[in-house]
């Protein structure tokens, strides 16, 4: 009949038996729409499909396909089969349309123009429920419904608008559309090919409109799982699977390259923390999903890059345009995390089993009247059969999977806030300097002359050693050392502490105690100030105390007994005290290595413990001073060169601990109890661990409260020690206080862990009363405190600047001939790269030929030659002198930077801790006659030398005998000579100075010959030469090398005591073939293995 | 009561350090430099003085420097009239003194000495030596604010600022005048370059015309300056030191109550609040009341100190205390000769010299009572005299002191020293070395 409507076929694909088949096909016969065909397409085999068909539709046309390949490549057997129609109607098998439908569908495709219209759908058995109207999409592909489960229709939903997705149970297609966008995608079979589909339509750019005035009933056989998949390919796989697989596929095809360089990164850690919270709920399937759909992809990326070409063809819309239409954000991390706030965890990662879900109480409220719910009948409330739920404190996160759970989000939320640290910048500040190479370290340690301030032939700091080592570690990618350092430190120190605690408290506690270490500001702080040299003892000081405390005996700190002492090298001579003593000598070394404050830490220790001896805190310690004595000689012996630079150093060697600080230093009680000294912990929030902390004290019981004790007599000594050195009190003495408020913040989270150990114990053992209320405060404060980890993770870099004052002077270089150096200034704290103590609160260090880098990453205590830079600065400060530059100059010193913050503040982007330097310092160099201020901003002040001409310069005339760097004549007439780092070129005839110290150290050779030098200007070497190609070359015996060689020998002597000496021994035994006896060897067995002997008789 | 016994000693080493905290944070101020105590650690100093005209010029005079060290001292010299610049090399004997005259080396207006010690111990004063003696110190060290009260450029009067840069670093400065005329930012004189090591002349009287009690501040925006005013008043010629920083108590050690000169207090209030100000007038052996006034914000007022209150023929000393930091300067007038003291700073240890056969009475005041101990050199030792000083009320040094020609004086309080010069008072020539 021909009509003026347009023609429409409807396509049914059925599959299997298709019960409501029937259904369907009645009820697009009863549409009374004019010119509508009908087209039933058999998936697989079906007996007697067209006598069902026939049956209810003898117009229909039918069409069966050999095998099931899925909804889509059967709905696409209508291109090229169907001719004429202007709309193509896709539905599935168990639909019940209105008899409106289509009639409606059509004339508002017409009226919107669009490409594809979705119906209402709701349920099959009950159409007051609604099911779809149109579905929005997220960016990963994942679908979000327009309405809540199962809402009730109320007509609240029933104005037509475009949505993203026309669900697949019946969409009107345009034919022209459909076939423009070569139909559905044939490798989904089944599950998302909707999805896919109107993403390629709406890329090129046609319109789809859900019109609720249309509406269809949906059984949702399929994936409300009343019938199963019989489609190749997916007998093996659940829903989840193929929703999962063809979501990431459909993602992959859609986006542009540079859209997915976002995207996917993104997916990946979603996923990535989807996969954790799974594994953590033994969520297997989920698990199996998420990784199946990245294997899936992989497997069809030639179909994949199919789809990408096609839509590249037809791109009509940018993915711009695409972002608009889609809804903001992770629809799924939204899902969870409203799941999680409002249901908790179990119902957050979906497994909460249906059971519980319908036996709670909260169902039957939808079930009861208005009376009801406002019933006054007390027994109202009383549902029978309905245990009440356990929701005592005492029960909450004990259990493992709460824990793991609580474990794995700290450490996704920790590594959240890290993420800008893995490929970002890193700004020269702290200990940040770029790290030289795994052999340049190597070299440094075994170097006879290291260029720090104005160069010294002391032996070389011992941490070269183990960044060298730990650099051949990782393949000499030394760049990801300090990442590794900044990222882990953290975490690894908060593990660390729950090691400590282990067998002291219970799990919970320890976890607490961890979270607490986590969030307190210290390690942060550590990490925004680039403090990579005390990160490591934040991370590893937690299991020196673990070893310090079994050492003395503090109960419940020893885990096992400790064998009876044997020869040094017998393979149980780690289990003996001196074994035991040696790794914590060996440990307590490296981190001594990298921050000597670390030995100021174990004798706080000793110190807080025999003072809670006294107090009767702790029984009987067992020789505490004699082994902290062993500790020291230990470490020192361990690191011998750092033993001779402190002998070396004299009265200087003190500072090898820490540069004296200002009185008027920021070190101030309220914020050393809250373990500030930096950009965060200055907030409400980190008031809440102290509080929590000193709970115990008040409440705690037995071993609690000997524990509460110990460790708040540390926090005690330790935050009187930092006052002291804050105040400049202890004066040259002065222990790096972001060193010791590990310490403190160490204490503080041990007795927070004890504080959740009180509330445990002993808090329901008490009467109702004010410990019940101070303990719930605690607990409030407790469970609060761990928020701030969340405000110190928003910039993805623990405020970590985004550059510094050294990174500002990158690109300046005053000279490329005779070097130069730069001499930095300002409060210990702020420096760059570690120095020397000129006056308290001021510290000075020279970087060469730039800013600082890894071969000034280390100081020795003993400044040398270089107190000439040092006793300038004193002058400077004392307005001793107008002429600084002048006397600068003989060491090359081209600038002088001042800093007066922790980095230069930059407002919305890095915030700073002002560090100001003593007042004299500024006012000084602003008076010198040769200092010209180039650059001053709120972070620091930069000076330019007047008088420089290079660290080697030459002039015609020598220098008078008996010239000083005060006399105007000792820089006349320079000019810099020789250049590169290896110091090489031409000189004229006259002289040459070279400011490296010890003079005697280099020799200048010209013409391949060395020159005469004399000691010039106090302590430059000055060559008198006739001119030519000449080039400066160290000339020092190798003994330094000697010293370090015999440390690494001292080094692996320690590690042969650990058995390895037993072990060659057998070793060398077997190779000669000795004959062993039973009874030699029943001998040589240890005691434990012939108790294992004995046990299995 | 071992449990007690722990939470004590927590709750002691905690108190404890909240003590710490809170008394022994300190303040992160300049050092006072010390001139004696310092003298074996300056590894070089520099002298800034400025400034003199050569020729006829009132303005015309000497530089003296004053080594009151123990070892002989090299001056390196850069004299310059900001067009031409010559150097010399001057050498001073050990607790002697060398006289120089700029206008032999250049012969131009507006010259300064710049001259580099190889040590410390070393201070100078410029003395005219056309007509009355005026003197001013020589400075040490830069300054990034300067303020002057009371110039004026009626009837010919020539009113000028000579601005020195003691670094290498370029100084921008900001020059604002208050007078009869009015409050005046000159234009050409605002974000003004003195180049590094050198200096530039303000020449006030070209922009502010016809005026009277011309107050003038220069701040510093960037870099540090140090600078003098002279005044021209026909063939009188003074020079004023001016004040480094404004303050809220100024001294005047030594003001003479003659009768036949009148003495008027030029007051500047750069703020915008109304000051009130006391002047307090101590003449030994008279009681008299304070004086009260008030200056309104962003205003100069002139305050002319009744005859009737002082009496003839004697020094007083004048106080000037307010609320808010001001800049002073007395003007003494005798018939038609007119001279300006600015308030000279307080100082824990002053050098002085004498004035070259010019009969002169010193006046020195403390803001304490402390002991003053006056150092002199008698055949190549050092002598000591201690004198008790009570605050406000001056006293003479002693007659050795004075005597000897160079000295130096030390309290543990700040002090102020004053020369008058014939009948009019100025200045000495006193270097505080701040």
């Amino acid at each position: 009949m021909d009509t003026r409507a347009p023609a429409v076929v409807a396509v049914v694909v059925t599959t299997g038996p298709g019960p409501d088949l029937e259904v369907t096909l009645a009820s697009l016969v009863a549409q009374d729409y004019a010119d509508l065909s009908l087209l039933v397409l058999a998936n697989g085999e079906h007996p007697d499909i067209s006598g069902r068909v026939a049956a209810v539709a003898p117009l229909a046309f039918v069409k069966t396909t050999s095998e099931n390949r899925g909804f889509g490549v059967a709905a696409n057997e209508v291109i090229g089969s169907v001719q004429g129609a202007a709309f193509y109607l896709f539905c599935h098998d168990d639909i019940r349309l209105a008899p409106d439908a289509i009639s409606v569908m059509v004339e508002a495709a017409y009226r919107t123009n669009s490409g594809i219209i979705s119906p209402k759908f709701v349920g099959y058995d009950d159409e007051t429920r609604l099911l779809h109207v149109g579905q929005m999409l997220d960016r990963f592909g994942a679908v979000v419904e327009r309405l809540d489960e199962g809402e009730i229709d109320a007509g609240q939903h029933d104005a037509e608008r475009d949505v993203f997705v026309a669900p697949g149970g019946a969409m009107l297609v345009r034919s022209d559309l459909f076939e423009s966008l070569g139909g559905f995608a044939n490798h989904i079979t089944l599950i998302g090919e909707d999805v896919d589909l109107c993403w390629r339509a709406q890329v090129a750019g046609a319109r789809i409109m859900v019109v609720p005035a249309a509406v269809v009933a949906h059984r949702q056989a399929l994936s409300s799982a009343q019938r199963v998949s019989t489609a190749l390919g997916t007998r093996r796989a659940s829903l989840q699977d193929l929703r999962r697989r063809h979501q990431l596929s459909t993602v992959l095809a859609s986006w542009s390259w540079p859209s997915l360089l976002i995207v996917i990164p993104m997916l990946l850690v979603f996923e990535a923390a989807e996969v954790v919270i799974a594994a953590a709920g033994r969520d297997s399937d989920r698990v199996g999903a998420v990784l199946g759909s990245w294997r899936y992809a992989f497997g069809h990326r030639a179909e994949i890059r199919r789809q990408r070409e096609l839509i590249h063809r037809l791109r009509a819309l940018s993915d711009g345009g695409i972002r608009l239409l889609q809804v903001a954000g992770a629809s799924r991390a939204q899902t969870f995390l409203q799941n999680l706030f409002y249901e908790g965890i179990d119902k957050a990662r979906g497994t909460l089993p249906p059971a519980l879900l319908e036996d709670r109480p909260v169902s039957i409220k939808f079930s009861t009247s208005r009376e009801q719910v406002f019933s006054e009948n007390p027994e109202f409330d009383e549902v029978e059969g309905v245990e009440p739920l356990d929701v005592s404190l005492r029960n909450v996160g004990t259990g493992f999977r709460t824990q793991f759970t609580v474990v794995c989000v700290a450490a996704l939320v920790w590594l959240l806030g890290a993420r800008n640290l893995i490929a970002a910048q890193l700004p020269t500040i702290g200990r940040l300097m770029p790290i030289d190479s795994w052999w340049s370290n190597w070299h440094h340690f075994f170097a006879s002359w290291s260029p720090n301030g104005v160069g010294t032939g002391v032996p070389a700091m011992p941490g070269y050693a183990f960044l060298a080592a730990a650099g051949t570690l990782v393949g000499g990618r030394m760049g990801i050392l300090p990442r590794i350092v900044l990222i882990l430190a953290v975490p690894i120190g908060a593990y660390g502490v729950g090691r400590l605690l282990r067998d002291a408290i219970s799990n919970r506690a320890r976890l607490f105690a961890a979270l607490g270490y986590l969030a307190l500001p210290v390690g942060v702080n550590l990490v925004q100030q680039g403090r990579i040299d005390l990160l490591i003892p934040f991370a590893g000081l937690p299991f020196l105390l673990r070893r310090i405390f079994a050492l003395l005996n503090v109960p419940k700190f020893r885990a096992f007994p400790y064998e009876e002492p044997r020869d040094f090298g017998s393979r149980l001579w780690g289990r003996t005290r001196a074994g035991q003593l040696a790794k914590t000598v060996m440990i307590t070394a490296v981190m001594t290595a990298f921050a000597p404050v670390t030995l100021i830490l174990v004798l706080v220790v000793v110190l807080g413990l025999s003072v809670a001896q006294r107090c009767g805190a702790v029984p009987a310690l067992e020789r505490p001073w004699r082994t902290a004595g062993q500790l020291l000689l230990g470490v020192a012996t361990l690191l011998l060169p750092m033993a001779c630079d402190v002998v070396l150093a004299g009265r200087r060697g003190i500072e090898i601990f820490g540069l004296p600080l200002a009185s008027w230093s920021n070190i101030d009680f309220v914020h050393v109890i809250r373990t500030a000294d930096g950009v965060f912990g200055l907030g409400i929030l980190s008031w809440l661990l102290p509080i929590a902390a000193f709970v115990p004290l008040v409440l705690a019981r037995g071993e609690r409260r000997n524990l509460a004790s110990q460790w708040s007599l540390l926090f005690a000594i330790t935050v009187v020690l930092v006052l002291l050195v804050g105040r400049n009190v202890t004066g040259p003495f002065a222990p790096d206080v972001d060193g010791l408020l590990i310490l403190a913040a160490l204490a503080l989270s041990v007795m927070v862990g004890v504080s959740v150990a009180t509330l445990e114990e002993d808090l329901r053992e008490r009467e109702f009363g004010w410990p019940h209320v101070v303990g719930a405060l605690t607990a409030v404060c407790i469970v609060l405190s761990p928020v701030s980890i969340l405000t110190h993770a928003t910039d993805g870099r623990y405020g970590l600047p985004q550059t510094s004052a050294a990174d500002a002077l990158a690109a300046y270089t005053p000279s490329t001939v005779g070097g130069y150096r730069v001499l930095w200034l300002g409060d210990p704290r702020a420096m760059p790269l570690s120095g020397w103590s000129v006056a308290p609160g001021l510290a000075a260090a020279t970087s060469m030929n730039g800013g600082p880098n890894g071969s000034v990453l280390f100081s020795p205590p003993a400044s040398g030659a270089s107190d000439v830079l040092l006793y300038t600065v004193d002058l400077v400060t004392r307005r001793g002198t107008t002429h600084a530059g002048r006397l600068l100059a003989t060491a090359g010193v081209s600038d002088i930077v001042v800093l007066t913050a922790s980095v230069p503040p930059l407002a919305g982007l890095q915030s700073a801790v002002p560090l100001p330097p003593p007042t004299a310092l500024v006012d000084g160099l602003d008076r010198q006659a040769d200092l010209a201020l180039v650059a001053k901003s709120s972070g620091l002040l930069i000076y330019a030398n007047k008088r420089f001409h290079g660290i080697v310069g030459q002039r015609a005339t020598a220098l008078a005998k008996g010239t000083t760097s005060s006399d105007v004549d000792s820089v006349d007439g320079w000019t810099p000579a020789l250049h590169g780092e290896n110091f090489t070129g031409d000189v004229a005839a006259g002289q040459v100075i070279a400011g490296f110290a010890p003079a005697n150290a280099f020799a200048l050779e010209v013409n391949g010959h060395a020159v005469k030098r004399a000691t010039v200007l106090d302590w430059v070497a000055g060559y008198e030469t006739t001119g030519g190609p000449a080039q400066l070359v160290l000339h020092q015996f190798p003994l330094n090398g000697l010293l370090t060689l015999f440390t690494v020998f001292l080094w692996l002597s320690y590690l042969f005591g650990f058995g390895v000496t037993e072990r060659l021994g057998e070793l060398m035994g077997r190779r000669q073939r000795r004959v062993v006896t039973p009874a030699a060897l029943s001998a040589s067995l240890p005691p434990i293995v012939e108790e294992l002997n004995e046990d299995q008789e | 009561m071992k449990f007690n016994l722990t939470r004590g000693v927590v709750a002691g080493v905690m108190a404890f350090a909240l003590v710490l905290s809170v008394v022994a944070k300190g303040g992160n101020i300049p050092p006072q430099t010390s001139l004696l105590g310092a003298l074996d650690s300056v590894e070089s100093s520099t002298l800034l003085c400025s400034a003199l005209d050569a020729g006829t010029s009132p303005v015309n005079g000497v530089v003296t420097f004053t080594n009151v060290s123990d070892e002989t001292r090299q001056l390196t010299a850069t004299l310059s009239d900001g067009i031409h610049m010559v150097g010399a090399t001057w050498t001073v004997a050990a607790h002697d003194s060398l006289t120089v005259r700029p206008s032999e080396y250049l012969t131009n207006t507006n010259i300064t000495v710049r001259a580099v010690v190889d040590g410390g111990g070393v201070t100078g004063v410029i003395r005219t030596t056309v007509g009355p003696t005026s003197t001013v110190p020589c400075h040490a060290n830069g300054t990034s604010t300067w303020s002057v009260a009371g110039l004026r450029s009626k009837n010919g009067a020539l009113a000028r600022i000579v601005v020195m840069n003691p670094t290498s670093t370029p100084a921008v400065i900001n020059v604002t005048t208050w007078s009869s005329n009015g409050y005046l930012q000159i234009a050409p004189y605002q974000g003004l370059v003195v180049p590094p090591v050198g200096q530039v002349t303000l020449n006030l009287s070209n922009y502010v015309v016809e005026a009277t009690d011309i107050s003038v501040n220069v701040n510093a925006l960037r870099g540090h300056i140090v600078a003098t005013a002279l005044q021209v008043d026909g063939r009188n010629g003074s020079l004023i030191g001016g004040q480094d920083e404004l303050t809220t108590t100024q001294w005047y050690p030594a003001v003479p109550t003659d009768d036949a000169e009148s003495v008027a207090l030029n007051v500047l209030n750069p703020s915008s609040a109304p000051a009130d100000f006391r002047v307090f007038l101590d003449v030994p052996g008279f009681t008299i009341a304070p004086l009260r006034f008030n200056v309104p914000g962003g205003s100069r007022q002139v305050v002319v100190i009744p005859n009737s209150r002082i009496p003839s023929s004697g020094l007083a000393s004048l106080k000037v205390v307010s609320r808010l930091p001001l800049a002073t300067s007395v003007q003494l007038t005798r018939g038609n000769f007119q001279r300006i003291m600015s308030p000279p700073p307080l100082a824990n240890e002053l050098s002085w010299v004498g004035s070259a056969g010019v009969p002169e009475t010193m006046r020195l005041v403390t803001d304490a009572n402390t002991t003053v101990v006056f150092h002199y050199f008698h055949g190549g030792t050092t002598k000591s005299v201690s004198v008790k000083a009570t605050a406000g009320q001056a006293l003479t040094p002693p007659a050795q002191w004075r005597q000897s020609g160079r000295g130096i004086v030390t309290s543990s309080a700040g002090m102020a020293l004053t020369s008058v010069f014939a009948n009019t008072a100025f200045e000495c020539g006193l270097d505080p070395r701040q």
